[in-house]
């Protein structure tokens, strides 16, 4: 079986808030220097994957980015976690394509890999715009069956079962033909820990890279664009109140009034 | 009678010369150091470990330390080590070394630079001094100069080549009190399943321009971090204990004394396994698969005393999968009594994979995070400026 797992790497979800700025354009943040990590649900996505070539040692993972040179950081932890492969569709311009083109670009590289695979995973959102779109797109453009917010993959009959969580409980489902699974968060699959023995080998495994104008998908017709990025602002005030106590209790039930019959 | 008495004499001597011999063996096999008799397995030192401690790690308690940190975006550190001049040189496994320099003194580095790239899997780095360094890469010790002032290496001289490489490599290295270089040397398999060749497993030392390769201990499997007390000479490393059987084999704090047979590939722990007649047992067990790493001796000034001595180790973590051994710094104590065991507790958590430490000029612990690039400061509150 050969599983190909789309990971994006983006700016790390639990760097702190105050890390997080707007970049002068107005639409997109500032990157540079800042911690980055795979997506959390491709990273559930990545676990899924392992755990199939647990079960089957026979089933190879290729892990599959786009994204500029930096990227690599994202594809190296995952050949460190026993990933076969790694390809990067070379994106050097950011702020990258819209979502449906990054999609199109996936699926143009998927399409050279060889074998052709049974099973496409791809975190549910990427983490960081959070539009949920590739996975949809992805089975689209490849022609593919489509599963949405799987959470663990086990192989049946030369075939695959997705598990999912539905609201009354636990649904399985066989995809008759190649899938994409979009993979949400569960217990079961956050992504294990590498060794440092696999981390130091991995800087020697190769990374294929794909120049991204080699896939024939236009990059500069995007569908969608941001118009604008802005953090919420959060406006505070704090007030001593003076006096004696009756005075302080007659001015706080005074404030008290005010706001509530604002 | 008078014949009697010379052949006591002579006895009396050569018992002196004995025990005196004896003494000198215990003197001259350590790598400085006052003389210690052998370790006994009762004498090996055992962790407390999180579940089990009560106390919260100091490092983690905001009256006792401040942690704050002292550089971002690094490209996986690997090892660390400090300059005369207060730089930090920084090896990442990028094949790249970064220097830091805190020019204000606020306790963050605001300068930080290049000095080499291009080198393949470097794991330790030892300063010899402002702008010349010897850097640990995979399977070669190499020796980079800055001639010209500008910050970055123009001179690079491979000084040893052809260590034995596999599973491990070479990882870091330091210079001795004799001013010779040491390094760890890691096995090329995990229980010696491709058999064992000259120079894996061991500690070496050369000269600073690679002449005179020695090898100084055998049997350590993957001594990554090498640290010499600056007080006392001694010099110790720590060991990550094998994977097979894969449950019981401990990580290890060890002192390493010249010509001392570790154990591996048969024995580890406390005289576990097989074949470890005469062979030298670790000061102290770390948890199994905690992946012991960097380690530092702390001899600055501005922790309280009870540090003096003390040994800080870097523990990767989960390297079996679970994600709470390891992934802190600990440190080991040194025992009041002699022969006590040494102690070892949580110093330090929240990591995701802590690997190198280091003591700075400032009297600071610096801690290289590879799982977030970064590398975090602790001193005390009055210290942390």
């Amino acid at each position: 079986m050969h599983v190909v797992v789309c990971i994006k790497h983006i700016l790390d979800p639990e760097m702190p808030p105050a890390s997080f700025r707007i970049a002068e354009d107005g639409r997109s943040p500032v990157e540079a220097g800042l911690p980055r990590a795979i997506g959390p649900f491709d990273q559930n996505a990545l676990e899924v994957a392992l755990k199939l070539k647990d079960a089957r040692p026979e089933t190879t993972v290729t892990v599959l980015t786009a994204g500029p040179a930096e990227a690599n950081e994202a594809l190296r932890k995952a050949l460190a976690l026993n990933a076969d492969r790694a390809v990067r569709v070379d994106l050097e311009r950011l702020p990258g394509p819209d979502s449906a083109t990054v999609a199109a670009l996936l699926a143009a590289a998927i399409r050279r890999l060889e074998p052709a695979p049974d099973l496409v995973l791809v975190g549910r959102q990427s983490g960081d715009w959070d539009q949920g779109v590739v996975g949809p797109v992805l089975a689209e453009k490849l022609g593919a069956a489509i599963v949405g917010l799987g959470y663990a993959a086990e192989p049946a009959d030369g075939g695959v079962i997705i598990t999912r969580q539905v609201d009354d409980g636990i649904e399985k489902v066989r995809p008759k033909r190649a899938a994409v699974v979009t993979v949400t968060n569960h217990e079961s699959n956050v992504l294990r820990l590498p060794k440092l023995k696999d981390v130091v080998a991995a800087h020697r495994k190769p990374i294929d890279v794909i120049p991204a104008a080699e896939l024939g998908v236009p990059l500069d017709e995007p569908l969608v664009e941001a118009v604008s990025l802005s953090i919420p602002q959060r406006e505070a005030h704090c007030e001593f109140l003076e006096g004696e106590p009756e005075e302080m209790a007659a001015a706080l039930a005074e404030r008290i009034r005010r706001w509530l019959s604002a | 009678m008078r014949e009697r008495w010379l052949w006591f004499g002579a006895l009396v001597v050569a018992a002196v010369a004995v025990f005196a011999g004896v003494r000198w063996a215990w003197t001259e096999n350590r790598l400085g150091g006052a003389a210690s008799p052998p370790q006994t397995p009762a004498q090996v030192g055992v962790g407390v470990w999180p579940s089990e401690a009560s106390a919260e790690p100091p490092g983690d308690d905001p009256q006792r330390f401040a942690r704050s940190t002292f550089a971002q975006g690094l490209a996986q550190p690997t090892a660390m080590a400090f300059g005369r001049d207060g730089a930090l040189y920084v090896t990442e496994l990028v094949g790249r070394v970064t220097v830091l320099r805190d020019t204000d003194g606020d306790g963050r580095a605001d300068q930080a630079s290049v000095f080499a790239d291009g080198l393949t899997d470097p794991l330790g780095v030892a300063v010899l001094r402002p702008g010349e360094i010897v850097v640990s890469q995979r399977g070669r010790i190499t020796r980079l100069r800055d001639t010209n002032g500008d910050g970055a290496a123009d001179e690079r001289q491979d000084i040893v080549t052809g260590l034995p490489v596999g599973r491990h490599q070479n990882d870091n290295v330091v210079v001795g009190p004799d001013g010779r270089l040491y390094w760890g040397q890691g096995s090329r398999s995990d229980h010696g399943e491709s058999g064992v060749v000259p120079y894996e497993a061991s500690i070496l030392s050369a000269n600073v321009d690679g002449s005179d390769l020695k090898v100084v201990a055998t049997g350590l499997r993957n001594p990554y971090g090498l640290a010499f007390d600056a007080k006392t000479g001694a010099l110790y490393a720590t060991d990550n204990g094998r994977d097979v059987p894969d449950k019981g084999v401990p990580d290890e704090l060890n002192l390493i004394e010249a010509g001392g047979d570790y154990g591996w590939p048969d024995c580890w722990g406390a005289g576990e396994g097989t074949h470890c007649e005469g062979t030298k047992l670790p000061l102290l067990l770390l948890p199994p698969h905690s992946s012991a790493d960097g380690l530092a001796v702390y001899r600055g000034e501005a922790f309280p005393g009870e540090y003096q001595g003390a040994v800080f180790i870097a523990l990767w973590g989960a390297n079996d999968g679970d994600p709470n051994v390891g992934r802190q710094v600990v440190v080991a104590l040194p025992p009041k009594e002699a022969g006590r065991p040494w102690t070892v507790a949580p110093f330090a958590t929240g990591f995701i994979h802590p690997l190198a430490v280091a003591v700075g000029p400032d009297g600071a612990l610096y801690v290289a995070d590879m799982g977030r690039n970064e590398i975090v400061r602790f001193a005390p509150p009055a210290a942390s400026r």
